[in-house]
């Protein structure tokens, strides 16, 4: 199983006209199995990156092959869409059918017309996400970890190959989205997952690889680890009362009764900064400050991102 | 899509589609009035028990029907395919296997399948007791020819028509707009109102030519007593024409809707 994506390009038509906006710009991507992290600032191009892969969209140019499938052709979309689990970043669920008549219906629609086989996958599902004991309660009086997790429950229907999550953890308490994590990790298998999110130790924890997204461009894609070696030497701790320099990405700031401590990715030594070991916070930062002020690079499968 | 999960996909769409709406207050709250109503009016109305022929007063029932109570069923359910532009919702079922187009149309069955019981049923008593007062087992006929010609015809041209209303303007507004342009199809003839309508020719979609062709009712009252190219001398021709009118515009109403709300992607 393996997800080929080259020169994707994707503009949307906008009501000036001319020209159009081009969120994808071009971008080449070979993801095999195992959970890929899919990183990008909000505009980068992930959601229609994703929604493009389950062929809710089609690109303006480019090629996309899942297992084999061409996406621009009738029996490569039907072939991928047996394929194919999708968690779309929002949700509105339907508020007046239970979780269960929901899943059923998911069920229905995705092909599962044996009863029996439909039956089981649902109750096996619910008992999955941890919601049998509400699942003949109407999803309306569902909390939202509940109803995020009805929607893991509908994209695993099927036992899908290609499974893409969009955000699935946005909005979950710290109990809700350790809880998903170990979901997602429990799936295993020879599947393809791709997750997209904001919330960089979702990918840390869960993704062996990452793809970063910048303006429409793939910025790096390789080992999640590769991505955290991208801030080695530039990751900096500076105490109250120096100066941040104008040229770092302050990636958090913490109050303390001295003052304001600042930790930054550099492309220089900061003058009274202490260096400290990089996260994967610190090396998304550092790529995104070297694609903003440098022409993208393309994947770097080796892992590693040197700034400048 | 192939042609083994159509069905499937339509009996989905129909029967979950159709336990939403049966749990959707709106549809009972538009409905259950005016179905009160129309009972009430069918059990007094001297243009009803008037008629002394039993089958004419099945075809007047239908019509008072039709007229009062589709327009609770397209009132309550105006809202219907709003769902599917929910965020999220639509991109997660374009992703499966199921194609839009089928669950448009499973989606209108199912809601509007529960949504005409009510009245379907409420007409069909007045029937049995009409026919049991008659002593006239056609009159059980012409109940059923009267739901099949009248009664889902008018109900499925009204509940395309505010659906895809409803997926151009906000629902309140869109409510507003099928009732005039109900009243405005049904009730309003040209001898009342200074504007052309279409009441009172093949194109209204109340049921009056089948009415007139099929259950005794006069051609006075398909026609509304005008003349007019549109309002042709009623037979089993023009009466065939004015059911197929009414399909004809259901299917452009919900060709309209789909499209919009592909757009909307």
């Amino acid at each position: 199983m393996e997800v080929s994506i080259s020169g994707v390009t994707k503009i949307f038509k906008t009501r000036a006209g001319k020209g159009g906006r081009r969120v994808l710009d071009g971008i080449d991507l070979d993801v095999g199995e195992g959970m890929l992290g899919l990183l990008g600032a909000n505009g980068a191009g992930k959601t229609t990156l994703m929604r493009l892969l389950t062929t809710v969209l089609t690109p303006t140019s480019g090629r996309i092959v899942v297992d084999g499938h061409d996406l621009a052709t009738g029996p490569g979309v039907r072939a991928v869409k047996q394929l194919l689990g999708y968690l779309p970043q929002e949700l509105s669920l339907y508020p007046d059918l239970t979780g269960w008549e929901f899943l059923d219906y998911v069920a229905l629609l995705k092909g599962i017309g044996d009863k029996v086989t439909r039956r089981r996958q649902v109750g096996d599902l619910l008992e999955r996400v941890s919601l049998s004991e509400v699942a003949k309660e109407r999803i309306a009086t569902y909390s939202g970890g509940m109803k995020r997790r009805i929607g893991i429950a509908q994209a695993l229907l099927g036992d899908p190959r290609l499974l893409i999550v969009d955000e699935p953890t946005a909005g979950l308490d710290p109990h809700e989205r350790m809880r998903f994590r170990s979901l997602l990790a429990s799936l295993g298998g020879r599947r393809v997952v791709i997750l997209s999110t904001h919330i960089l130790d979702d990918v840390a924890q869960s993704c062996p690889q990452v793809a970063v997204l910048s303006a429409g461009r793939v910025a790096y894609h390789g080992a999640t680890v590769g991505l955290t070696s991208a801030a080695t030497g530039h990751t900096y701790l500076i105490p109250p009362g120096h100066d941040v320099p104008e040229d770092a990405t302050v990636v958090n700031a913490v109050t303390t009764p001295a003052g304001t401590e600042y930790r930054v990715v550099s492309p220089r030594a900061v003058t009274g900064g202490k260096p400290v070991e990089p996260t994967l916070e610190d090396g998304y930062a550092a790529l995104l400050h070297r694609s903003g002020t440098e022409p993208v690079a393309k994947g770097n499968h080796g892992g590693s991102v040197v700034i400048s | 899509m192939t042609t083994a999960t159509v069905p499937r996909t339509l009996f989905a769409t129909v029967r979950y589609e159709a336990v939403m709406a049966g749990r959707a207050r709106v549809l009972w709250w538009a409905l259950v009035p005016l179905t009160a109503l129309a009972v009430l009016l069918a059990t007094t109305s001297p243009n009803v028990v008037g008629s002394a022929e039993p089958v004419a007063r099945v075809a007047n029932t239908a019509i008072l029907f039709a007229m009062l109570c589709t327009l609770g069923v397209a009132i309550g359910l105006t809202d219907r395919f709003v769902g599917h532009r929910r965020s999220g919702l639509t991109d997660l079922l374009d992703a499966t296997a199921a194609g839009g187009t089928v669950r448009l149309v499973g989606a209108l069955l199912g809601a509007l399948a529960v949504a005409m019981a009510v009245p379907v049923g409420a007409f069909l008593v007045l029937v049995v007791i009409t026919a049991l007062s008659a002593g006239s087992g056609a009159v059980l006929g012409a109940g059923v020819v009267a739901v099949v010609t009248i009664l889902l015809p008018a109900g499925l041209v009204l509940s395309t028509f505010t659906a895809l209303l409803g997926v151009l303007v906000p629902p309140a507004v869109a409510r507003v707009l099928t009732v005039l342009a109900w009243m405005w199809a049904t009730v309003l003839s040209p001898a009342l109102v200074p504007i052309p309508t279409i009441t009172g020719t093949v194109l209204s979609p109340l049921g009056h030519y089948p009415a007139a062709a099929w259950l005794h009712e006069s051609q006075a009252a398909a026609t509304y007593g005008l003349d007019g190219a549109l309002r042709p001398a009623v037979t089993t021709g023009s009466a065939l024409l004015a059911l197929l009118v009414a399909l004809a515009a259901s299917a452009v109403f919900l060709a309209l809707t789909r499209i919009r709300l592909a757009l909307a992607r």
